[in-house]
């Protein structure tokens, strides 16, 4: 892929001499020349639908039948009034909480790990790009391969130790066993982001805290976080987005088993809109989700700003 | 470094190797396990004698076993190999929409100082934030009427609603860590506004867009949930549902492991060329 | 590559267009707006062969059906774009019924058509030249189940006992059994003693896996039919309930089974491939089955303990209950030329070839594959007798138990036959489970699975 050839703002006319065009015209101008095919497809492929989907939501029809009806907020009382709904929001939420909470812990410690200097650090670094690289579909087929109880890695190593192999996707574990899965594909691009923040880190800094005689956690504190709070901010509001709205991980592995303990409200969703087939109810659910996950992430990503603006100011 | 320094880094290099690579290679091991060894009890970490087999089988060729038995081709070889090629074809047309159309986007959104940019920012922050399936309700009616169903345009449609805003979203941040005055010193070069772009912020800006691409490449690649409302059983069929194809109750774990190693390649091989790239990149620029 | 920018820029316009007018336009696709196929004389029987037809179907032996349409294309001309479809079948098809793609030959289970004919998706046979006749040769469980709103609905792609009760001989002889199970009461019993003799950990592979498509509804279905439990009436009204002991104790016992640890680790997040290849990987004494995988058991190639599944015999009770495949024909309007293409292609999958006048690809799946056929004729056939004894272990012993379990099985009709079976099966995959690991109250999911049953009554009555 030429990467000059691929940046040329479809809307110039060609008619009028290019130089003189693009410097005439405003910068707002100019900047709307270029943003306009974003937001032209943005409106075609993603508000379009989107609004249709309200429409929809409003609606009750029977599959069979053919038999619609509008109905109002009707299906957003029906989800908001079950408690099955309520149970999927909490299975959703913890599911999130756990995705992130490992995610980051392994991006954040690979990437503290990938600034050292060690032996074979090069190799490492192009290795953990790995599981980033490979789908959910099949991350979810490579883990069923991990958790077997029956022919897993997980199994074989129980059995050396003399353990019996425990079934890791069981009612109790099997929310955290998807998490690391979800985290294990994700962690390399927060390690990625947050390597390249932690790179910038002046090597003085470090030097001068220690000095001062301020410990390791100090150091952290002190030190990195302020620089890496905006990076990880970035990656929290990325995989916290993607945990939410987790689909393939959870049909491959469990179907939301067993017995509805791995059913978060996105498999819901996809059961009442496909298996059900009740576009109405789905919709409905779906656009709760929406509200939810965009309420948390511009909340967040609001917040993540204001204490990073703090912080840079702290430091000047 | 101190001593003790020195063995705790090497000691957590080798548990994030471990934690990267033990599923992988253990799918690896499936996939060369013969079949009548596969879950044989203790389980075997290595086979006894690997069979690599799988690998020809799938791709639609005839192969001998260790034991020296001529195996046929897998029955799923053609969904396999047709997933794999039509997967390459759309990955490539969303990633060439994706750069086209959000490259200018993003560059604007973050060097022009432009009216409503934190509106449009957050705007698509919260595009991006949508759950697939929220989408393909009305993508069912809309591709209905429109006969896309079943087509790799369709698929295409619907990749780009993942891919433009995250790419969008990203690109603004690679722009915006650029070094500030950049266009001003090729403007005052008597480049016109347009030509900066393209002769100083483009190239300067390599890196970054490799690693947009990377990211929209394998964001197509990778996707399933679009792939198998829209497109299974169609020729269209991209590589995901083509795989969940073969879990049906007379699949052959070794030969799915093999299936798994085969669609993992493309990606792999794009990631380990591109990712110093996606590592040069500046991930902090949005403020 | 057929995607070029320029063909994707004009659709994309086309697009927007819709986006203009897109109320209107999709209103159209909201329900069926099609009556149900329209009936019609008999069609003859196409001279050539013209067109393509889209057929569709699961992921079963995928190579095995190309070869056999390549066959029908090499001898009646009419090409054939075959898909295979991954995941929820049943919702997928559903989906692109719903769309109004064009299926001319697909797939269905039993209890998928009665809802799909209802909503005007299907074409039925009844303008099928050769109808009569295949009708009269069909098993009479398989021709009634096809037969809804007294029309003939498809032809038959398999039938086979599902929950045939398979026992691993090896596994029986180490723990010292010698005799039979005839009740689900002696089965689990036996289940128990083989545990405590050591010969298995895990005894007994019950179908309480879920995905992708579903086993636990099933087997609870044909268990409580098997033990004579009322289950669903006519028009699906269900007879069971959450106070007169009936399924209660049944699912009472199916939590014991998996509490005492009697059933593999995992089974209720299995997927079908899993619940076969754990039993085909030996050390589990018995499981309910479908029945043509005694030959996938039995391979070596697939199966450690190869030559030790036997199928247990119905002594007075049945083990199981019927399961079809259904070669079934989508509507979306089409010519009666092409209607006559689609019947052409099903005859020669599920019926005879026209031309020799035999069961041609029906013989060979159940020859091949042990995939049993809805008529008498094929399963009985000197060619699928020797092909199924050249494996089949205890062969003269076997053959009889084998046709006996398909002489009088059971069939879930008054569930099968309603417009929400796939509905009330979805739900009860999801209910089920949390009664087996106790995760909810049985009585409570019983009650579930009959108020759902009656809410969709409703619904659907209305």
């Amino acid at each position: 892929m030429t990467s000059t050839a691929t940046v040329a703002p479809p809307h110039t006319p060609s008619t009028t001499p290019r130089a003189r065009f693009s410097s005439r015209i405003s910068t707002n101008r100019f900047g709307l020349l270029l943003v306009a095919p974003v937001v032209l497809l943005t409106v075609v492929i993603v508000i379009y639908p989107v609004a249709y989907s309200l429409w929809i939501s409003l609606t009750s029809s029977n599959p069979i039948t053919g038999r619609s009806r509008f109905v109002g907020l009707e299906n957003y009382a029906t989800a908001l009034g079950s408690g099955e709904f309520w149970r999927t929001l909490t299975l959703t939420l913890f599911y999130v909480v756990c995705v992130t909470v490992m995610g980051t812990v392994v991006a954040l410690g690979s990437a503290l790990l990938l600034r050292e200097k060690f032996l074979g650090r090069r190799v490492l670094m192009a290795l953990i790009v790995l599981p980033w690289a490979l789908s959910t579909y099949a991350a979810a087929v490579v883990f069923r391969y991990v958790y077997s109880p029956q022919f897993g890695f997980s199994a074989a190593v129980s059995e050396r130790l003399g353990l019996d192999p425990s079934n890791i996707l069981a009612q109790g574990s099997v929310i955290p066993a998807l998490a690391l899965v979800h985290a294990w594909q994700f962690a390399p691009l927060g390690a990625y982001f947050l390597l390249a923040t932690l790179q910038m880190i002046p090597e003085d800094l470090y030097k001068l805290a220690k000095v001062d005689g301020v410990r390791l956690m100090g150091r952290f504190r002190y030190v990195t976080l302020p620089y890496i709070r905006l990076p990880m901010a970035i990656f929290l509001v990325l995989i916290g987005g993607q945990a939410a709205t987790a689909f393939d991980l959870i049909y491959f592995l469990t179907s939301g088993g067993p017995g509805g303990s791995s059913r978060t409200l996105s498999f819901f969703i996809y059961e009442e809109t496909f298996q059900n087939q009740r576009l109405g109810s789905g919709a409905a659910m779906s656009w709760i989700l929406l509200v939810v996950v965009v309420a948390l992430t511009v909340g967040y990503y609001k917040v993540a700003l204001r204490v990073g603006n703090r912080d840079m100011k702290e430091e000047t | 470094m101190s001593i003790r320094r020195k063995v705790v880094v090497h000691v957590a290099a080798v548990v994030l190797a471990a934690w990267t690579l033990i599923p992988l290679v253990w799918v690896a091991i499936v996939s060369i396990t013969p079949p009548n060894e596969f879950a044989s009890r203790p389980l075997r970490f290595w086979p006894k004698v690997p069979d690599l087999t799988n690998y020809p089988r799938l791709l639609g060729r005839e192969a001998t076993s260790p034991s020296g038995k001529v195996l046929e081709p897998s029955g799923h070889s053609s969904l396999i190999v047709h997933g794999l090629i039509n997967s390459a074809e759309v990955a490539v047309v969303v990633t060439a929409i994706s750069l086209i159309v959000c490259v200018p986007a993003a560059y604007a959104l973050a060097r022009l100082n432009l009216r409503w940019r934190e509106a449009g920012l957050l705007t698509i922050i919260a595009t991006r934030a949508l759950p697939p399936i929220a989408t393909t309700i009305p993508f069912f009616a809309l591709f209905s009427s429109l006969g896309l169903s079943g087509t790799r345009t369709g698929l295409v449609i619907t990749h780009l609603t993942i891919t433009v805003p995250l790419l969008v979203w990203i690109g603004t941040s690679f722009f915006a860590s650029l070094p500030a005055g950049l266009e001003r010193m090729a403007r005052v070069d008597g480049c016109s506004r347009f030509r900066a772009v393209t002769k100083v912020v483009v190239p300067a800006s390599g890196p970054s867009i490799t690693a947009m691409a990377v990211i929209a490449f394998l964001t197509s690649w990778n996707e399933f949930t679009f792939a198998l409302i829209f497109n299974t059983g169609s020729t269209a069929q991209t590589f995901p549902p083509a795989l969940a194809s073969m879990f049906f109750q007379v699949s052959v774990p070794t030969e799915v492991a093999a299936a798994t190693c085969l669609g993992l390649l493309p990606p792999l091989l794009l990631a380990a060329v591109f990712q110093r790239y996606i590592r040069r990149v500046n991930f902090v620029g949005i403020q | 590559m057929e995607l070029t920018r320029r063909s994707f820029v004009k659709r994309m316009s086309f697009a927007a267009l819709a986006a203009g007018v897109g109320g209107p336009v999709l209103a159209a696709c909201a329900g069926p707006d099609k009556g149900a196929a329209a009936g019609g004389a008999v069609l003859k029987a196409p001279a050539s062969g013209t067109g393509t037809m889209n057929m569709r179907i699961w992921g079963a032996y995928p190579e095995f059906v190309k070869e056999r349409a390549r066959e029908f294309t090499d001898s009646y001309g009419t090409k054939v774009d075959l898909g295979v479809v991954a995941g929820d079948y049943p919702s997928i098809i559903q989906t692109q019924l719903r769309q109004n793609q064009k299926l001319d030959l697909f797939y269905g289970l039993g209890h998928l058509p009665k809802g799909w004919n209802t909503a005007g998706w299907l074409h039925d046979y009844e303008r099928f030249w050769n109808k009569d006749k295949a009708e009269a040769e069909m098993l009479p469980v398989v021709r009634d189940a096809l037969t809804i709103d007294g029309k003939l609905i498809g032809l038959p792609y398999f039938a086979f006992v599902n929950g045939a009760l398979f026992a691993n001989k090896q596994v029986l002889a180490t723990a010292g059994l010698d005799s039979w199970p005839t009740t689900y009461d002696e089965l689990y019993a036996q289940v128990r003693k083989v545990k405590k003799s050591g010969a298995s950990d895990t005894p007994y592979l019950p179908s309480f896996w879920s995905a992708p498509y579903y086993g636990i509804p099933f087997g609870f279905v044909q268990e409580a039919m098997n033990r004579g439990m009322p289950m669903f009436g006519a028009g699906g009204k269900p007879e069971f309930d959450e106070n007169s002991g009936g399924v209660v104790d049944m699912l009472g016992q199916w939590r014991d089974l998996y509490s005492e640890n009697l059933v593999p680790k995992g089974v209720l997040t299995f997927q079908e491939s899993d619940w076969i290849e754990t039993f085909a990987a030996g050390g589990i004494a018995y499981s309910p089955q479908l029945q043509y995988d005694l030959r996938t058991f039995n391979d070596p190639a697939k199966s450690k303990s190869a030559g030790q599944f036997v199928a247990v015999p119905q002594q007075g009770q049945k083990w199981g209950m019927m399961h079809m495949g259904i070669y079934l024909t989508g509507n979306n309007g089409q010519s009666d030329e092409d209607l006559a293409q689609a019947y052409s292609m099903a005859e020669y999958f599920g019926y005879r070839d026209r031309k020799s006048g035999e069961f041609v690809v029906p013989t060979k799946w159940a020859a091949e594959n042990n995939l049993t056929q809805g008529y008498a004729e094929v399963n009985n056939s000197p060619t699928v007798e020797k092909a199924v004894r050249a494996w089949l272990p205890d062969a003269d012993e076997q053959w009889p138990i084998l046709k006996d379990y398909m002489a009088d099985p059971q069939y879930a009709k008054g569930l099968y036959h309603t417009d929400w079976a796939l509905e009330w099966v979805s739900e009860a995959s999801r209910q089920l489970p949390q009664a087996v690991n106790g995760d909810a109250d049985i009585k409570k999911v019983v009650r579930t699975l009959r108020e759902k049953a009656e809410k969709l009554i409703e619904e659907y009555g209305e």
